[in-house]
């Protein structure tokens, strides 16, 4: 792989996933995944009804077929399988094991995991930036390279947290993507999975630092939510949410949310690229201002007082933000073409839109079935609602009418804001049927 | 031409331009920004509460004027619903108009396109060929077949013309999409209350804004077994039954007859192993009304029941009507033994006062049979190394906490009205608490709902009860033990004093220093007995210099303590109960009991009632709150819902692509090939799949200037790859 910011040099690439050919590998991993589904079912036959059955059994073909659409996805899958199984092997049944076994206390239960997570994603952060700044490919591929250490570490966590809250009481275990802790950290690595396929498909790495901004942002907040909230503990699930309506409506939710992320991370660049030889700094207030309203937002919604971390998290922000506009020339010459930049994020909001939508119709049979009501204007629903129309809207824009250039990315960004109190401020601002994380 | 036909020229033309207005692309972007907006509203303004709470919040003036406005019920506003009319009418007008062309258009080879146009194509390739053009339109044709493309091949006079395409779908797409915007909020408004409010229009019906009994409704307040669609809502209590479901419309409701009678057997809830309620299920019959056939069914939440059309949810639930026998403690010392006074929970008793006369009006509020709680105390956290704070959150995420969440037992809600008409609610558990590793009655006060209670503790005695604590209380209250309390108090001291100092200790000064006691105890009793801890405050401010403050506070409490202990022994011998042992370690517990005691007796001070009430026995009966729908939109939602899936992918993932390819004979046996490419977008894989395909095509009948077959089979060959 080449790293360039040369605008031709996709064309010479012939990357072309639709025609690619079903061979033996692939045959093999369908028939792993196969014997894999096979032994959950067996293993986990009593907490599952017919429903859940269907959602393993509708795994395999589309975990295949993601594999194939995308092959480092396979790759990821075997790790996983071997990271999440040792893990399965190490506890043996018992939860004190975590604290016995040096490989679950330092490296695989879940905690530790996620731990690793947010060590890497950071990294993973700095590794970008520095390439980026010192023209270093070494640093760029470093940065790829942990980046696809968090997502294994990450995606670890989850799943041994899965197995977790099954040793913790027989009618505990569910899926965990049920509170905001659990869901961050989906949000982080969804969004990096994301950023990791364009990056390959578009040949380049400098979008690393920016679109690892916001996920470092989501592992920043997840740090404090864990020391400071101690939210990171299995709790029993409340019953509206004991159902396996769960298991395709937040993860199609996450999707949506990480690919508008990053649409925003990319317009960002984008706007900064387009800037790159603006000599007033009154042009760049409206950017400034954007990125620091984007850093201010998760602090927006608490409720009693700041703590230093959040000043903290803010001061660092508002000056990185302040920074990426001061080195906008540099920068520039680094990024992508517009061209590039344009299309990924496009491309970011037409896949998040698609599974936006069908978050939000999966949602609303889940509570046609819990609540008796497929809408009722609960602010979460209507906050979605707000969502789709926006991109809706960008869509639109786009297609039909060509919208192009610095107001998309502008949008763009706006965006995020709106998709950001979708996500964080309903739950802690606005009382409703969704408020499953306070803070 | 007549003057009627010039006059409706203009007008027409006006309806045309109001129509292009209607499906244009801004006419949508703004409504779908206003509905952004005026959602946006309805969240953070909370909606469909009593006109009061506005009042409160807002003041008079703009509750009224944004209950005008109807913001309070922003997406069942008549604007809202306009606003919506006009996306439905904006969507389908763009859709008629679009969709007859698109079908036609995705059917269509485009065939007429003529040779002369490839220049003006910006996607275009040349090449040529050395055989026939029939036959290279045949090795055309398969080569975009299998490229994915549908072709056509068209001989033109003398030449051939290969018309291809693929992506049809996308265009389906489109009218897929925006078919189901329109289906979804068709479906959504027959689901809403409109059927209903039209019913209370123009079908005469009247809801009832009083309570009243179901029987007694009169049958404008009745919706029929066969109204199509309604929210209905029923508390059914354990045992009971119920036909009828009420349908709430603003501030009054309908009575909506059932095709079948409700009965609930049984509700329970199941709990986790750390006391978080896990399941909420009811047990009911159904008896179907045609039918006469009867079955049991259990709801859950997440798992309704669907019968005769109508879904019955599992919503939430309530007091079935419990049997609830309380204490009554006075605490103004009129009556020394507890009363008992019992009651439904919702019924109000009266509570006779001293005089005969109704003092207050009593209301059991709710009975709660568990109560789950977080018990332990956020001490200041231990300073720790960062390594420690990591190792912490490492690990498992299962850290117990099953420990701190405790099951206190039951509780008994209530409310006070004095005759004054004050309301203040109580909320007392029935069994004592372990905080701060002591046993301690919760005696929960709020003055009003929109508070939490805040909770007073009563130590418990040696027999884990409250009697000795209301002793000390009523002794407090007696001047004659006060003095007699202070005496031997003083006494106590003397006699120590005495035995301190040795023979002949017992001398005038130490009598005039027992007398000196003695009196200081006193008034320490009387002003405690007044005031409680924040009289002795006010009273040392009073009467003590700033800079002795200190000192005295600590002297008058080590008085009242001795003090308290002697007015306790005087209290149990008062009673007739034996005196305390002189076990080490029940007077440590007792001394803890002491001071707890004098908090609680402070607090007593304060407290907004004469009596207090425990719980002393229940009989819980559970309702079931369900919800009952008819929604016969639900299936259109559905449809729209799915059909919206199939159209944003189609829109998103098929590409709609066009490709030409001309043939014509030349001089010398060559032949020129002419390919035109197009797409709706031009995106980058557009651009990509063009110039793929533009390398394909040039080298399809070898590369350009064929010499040798030998060649020309090796290309054939990598075309067969």
């Amino acid at each position: 792989m080449q790293i360039t910011s040369n605008d031709e040099v996709w064309i010479d690439s012939d990357i072309e996933p639709i025609r690619r050919r079903f061979d033996w590998t692939d045959l093999a991993f369908l028939l792993a995944l196969v014997i894999g589904a096979a032994y959950a079912m067996m293993r986990a036959d009593a907490v599952m009804d017919v429903y859940d059955r269907a959602i393993l059994i509708g795994a395999v073909p589309t975990l295949a077929w993601l594999a194939w659409l995308w092959r480092p996805l396979r790759r990821l899958m075997i790790a996983l399988a071997c990271t999440a199984g040792l893990a399965l092997l190490l506890y043996g049944g018992n939860l004190a094991r975590a604290d016995e076994a040096f490989l679950l206390r330092y490296l695989l239960s879940s905690q530790s995991a996620i731990m690793w997570m947010c060590a890497l994603f950071v990294l993973a952060t700095l590794s970008y930036w520095i390439g980026l700044i010192a023209r270093s490919d070494t640093a760029l591929w470093l940065g790829t390279a942990l980046s696809w250490g968090a997502i294994l570490a990450g995606f670890t966590g989850l799943l041994v947290r899965w197995h977790e809250s099954h040793l913790l009481g027989p009618d505990i275990g569910y899926i965990p993507v049920s509170n905001l802790y659990e869901v961050i950290i989906l949000f982080a690595l969804v969004t990096a999975l994301f950023y990791l396929y364009y990056e390959q498909r578009y040949h380049t790495r400098s979008l690393g630092g920016f679109v690892l901004l916001i996920v470092t942002a989501a592992i920043g907040f997840l740090l404090w939510y864990t020391f400071a909230r101690e939210a990171y503990q299995i709790m029993p699930l409340v019953p509206a949410l004991k159902s396996w309506w769960m298991k395709l409506h937040v993860p199609a939710n996450f999707i949506g949310y990480g690919t508008f992320s990053l649409a925003a991370m990319v317009a960002f660049a984008y706007l900064v690229k387009s800037h790159g030889n603006t000599r007033s700094w009154k042009k760049l207030i409206p950017l400034f201002v954007l990125g620091v309203l984007l850093v201010a937002e998760p602090m927006v919604f608490r409720t009693e007082g700041l703590s230093a971390y959040w000043m903290m998290y803010f001061g660092v922000g508002a000056l990185l933000t302040g920074g990426i506009l001061a080195a906008r020339r540099p920068l520039a010459e680094r990024l992508p073409s517009l061209e590039v930049l344009d299309d990924i994020m496009y491309k970011a909001i037409a896949v998040g839109f698609a599974f936006f939508t069908v978050a939000t119709i999966l949602g609303a049979l889940w509570a046609a079935e819990a609540w008796g009501a497929y809408w009722q204007w609960d602010p979460k629903e209507t906050w979605a609602l707000i969502v789709w129309l926006n991109y809706a809207a960008w869509l639109h824009m786009r297609l039909v009418k060509g919208l192009r250039g610095a107001i998309g990315a502008y949008w763009a960004l706006i965006g995020l804001l709106i998709t950001g109190f979708a996500f964080l401020g309903v739950n802690m601002f606005l009382s409703g049927l969704h408020s499953y994380g306070e803070l | 031409m007549t003057e009627a036909a010039i006059s409706t020229r203009p007008q027409a033309r006006r309806w045309r331009e109001f129509f292009e207005l209607l499906g244009s692309m801004r006419f949508a972007i703004s409504l779908l920004v206003i509905i952004c907006v005026a959602s946006v509203v309805g969240t953070v303004l909370p909606q469909n509460q009593p006109l009061n709470n506005y009042i409160d919040q807002f003041g008079p003036f703009w509750a009224e004027f944004f209950d005008t406005l109807s913001l309070f019920n922003v997406y069942n506003a008549w604007w809202f619903l306009v606003i919506m009319a006009f996306l439905v009418l904006s969507t389908g007008i763009c859709l008629i108009r679009n969709a007859p062309g698109m079908i036609r258009d995705s059917r269509s080879f485009r065939e007429h396109i003529r040779e002369g146009s490839w220049r003006s194509f910006p996607h275009r390739a040349e090449t040529s060929f050395t055989t026939t053009a029939e036959t290279a339109a045949q090795r055309v044709a398969k080569w975009l077949e299998r490229s994915g493309f549908r072709v056509r091949t068209v001989p033109k006079d003398d030449s051939v013309l290969v018309a291809a395409k693929a992506g049809a779908g996308n265009r389906w797409g489109y009218i897929f999409a925006h078919a189901a915007i329109v289906i979804i909020c068709l479906g959504g408004l027959v689901d809403s209350d409109l059927l209903i409010r039209m019913q209370i229009w123009f079908g005469g019906k009247q809801p009832v804004f009083e309570n009243m009994l179901v029987s007694e409704v009169p049958p404008s307040g009745r919706l029929s077994v066969n109204n199509p669609s309604f929210r209905a809502s029923a508390l059914i209590p354990e045992g009971g039954q119920t036909s009828n479901a009420v349908v709430l419309v603003g501030e009054g409701a309908l009575v909506q007859a059932l095709p079948f009678t409700l009965r609930l057997e049984e509700f329970s809830v199941d709990y986790y192993s750390t006391g978080m309620p896990s399941d909420f299920a009811s047990k009911v019959e159904i008896t179907d009304h045609d039918t006469g056939e009867t079955f049991t069914r259990t709801i859950r939440v997440n798992e309704p029941l669907s019968y005769k059309g109508v879904t019955v949810y599992q919503a939430s639930f309530d007091d079935g009507g419990s049997t609830v026998t309380a204490l009554g403690y006075s605490l103004d010392g009129a009556l020394t033994e507890p009363f008992s006074i019992s009651g439904i929970v919702g019924d109000t008793v009266p509570i006779p006062g001293a005089d005969g006369e109704t003092a207050a009006a009593l209301t059991f509020t709710a009975l709660r049979p568990i109560n789950v709680e977080n018990l332990s105390e956020a001490g200041a956290p231990a300073p720790r190394k960062l390594g420690e704070h990591v190792a912490a959150v490492t690990g498992s995420a299962a850290r117990d906490r099953s420990q701190e969440f405790t099951n206190v037992g039951p509780s008994l809600e209530y409310r006070l009205v004095d005759a004054a008409g004050q309301a203040v609610e109580f909320h007392n558990y029935m069994l004592p608490v372990m905080l701060d590793d002591f046993p301690v009655y919760l005696l929960g006060v709020r003055p009003s709902p929109a508070e939490p209670f805040r909770y007073m503790r009563i130590p418990a005695d040696r027999d884990n009860s409250l009697n000795e604590f209301l002793l000390l209380r009523n002794a407090l209250q007696d001047d004659a033990l006060r003095a007699e309390a202070a005496r031997r108090f003083a006494m106590r001291n003397m006699m120590h004093s005495a035995r301190e100092a040795g023979p002949g200790g017992f001398g005038a000064a130490a009598l005039e220093r027992g007398k000196a006691i003695e009196a200081s105890a006193r008034r320490a009793l009387d002003v405690f007995a007044a005031g409680g801890l924040q009289g002795i405050t006010q009273f040392l401010e009073g009467n003590v210099p700033d800079d002795e403050l200190q000192r005295a506070a600590e002297v008058i409490i080590r008085l009242l303590t001795g003090a308290m202990t002697d007015l306790r022994a005087l209290a149990r011998e008062e009673a007739g109960l034996a005196p305390l042992s002189n076990d080490p370690i029940e007077w440590q517990r007792d001394d803890t009991w002491l001071r707890l005691s004098l908090a609680a007796l402070s607090d007593l001070a304060l407290y907004p009632a004469p009596v207090f009430f425990m719980l002393s026995n229940f009989e819980h009966v559970e309702a079931s709150v369900f919800q009952l729908d008819r929604s016969p939109g639900k299936g259109a939602v559905y449809l729209g819902c799915l059909l919206l899936v199939l159209g944003v992918f189609a829109m998103f993932y098929i590409r709609e692509r066009r490709i030409w390819v001309w043939l014509r004979m030349g001089d010398e046996g060559r032949g020129r090939a002419l390919m035109a490419m197009t797409s709706t977008r031009r995106t980058f894989d557009f651009n990509r799949e063009f110039e793929r395909l533009k390398r394909q095509f040039e080298q399809l009948f070898g590369s350009g200037d064929v010499q040798s077959p030998a060649q020309d089979k090796g290309h054939a060959n990598n075309l067969e790859r």
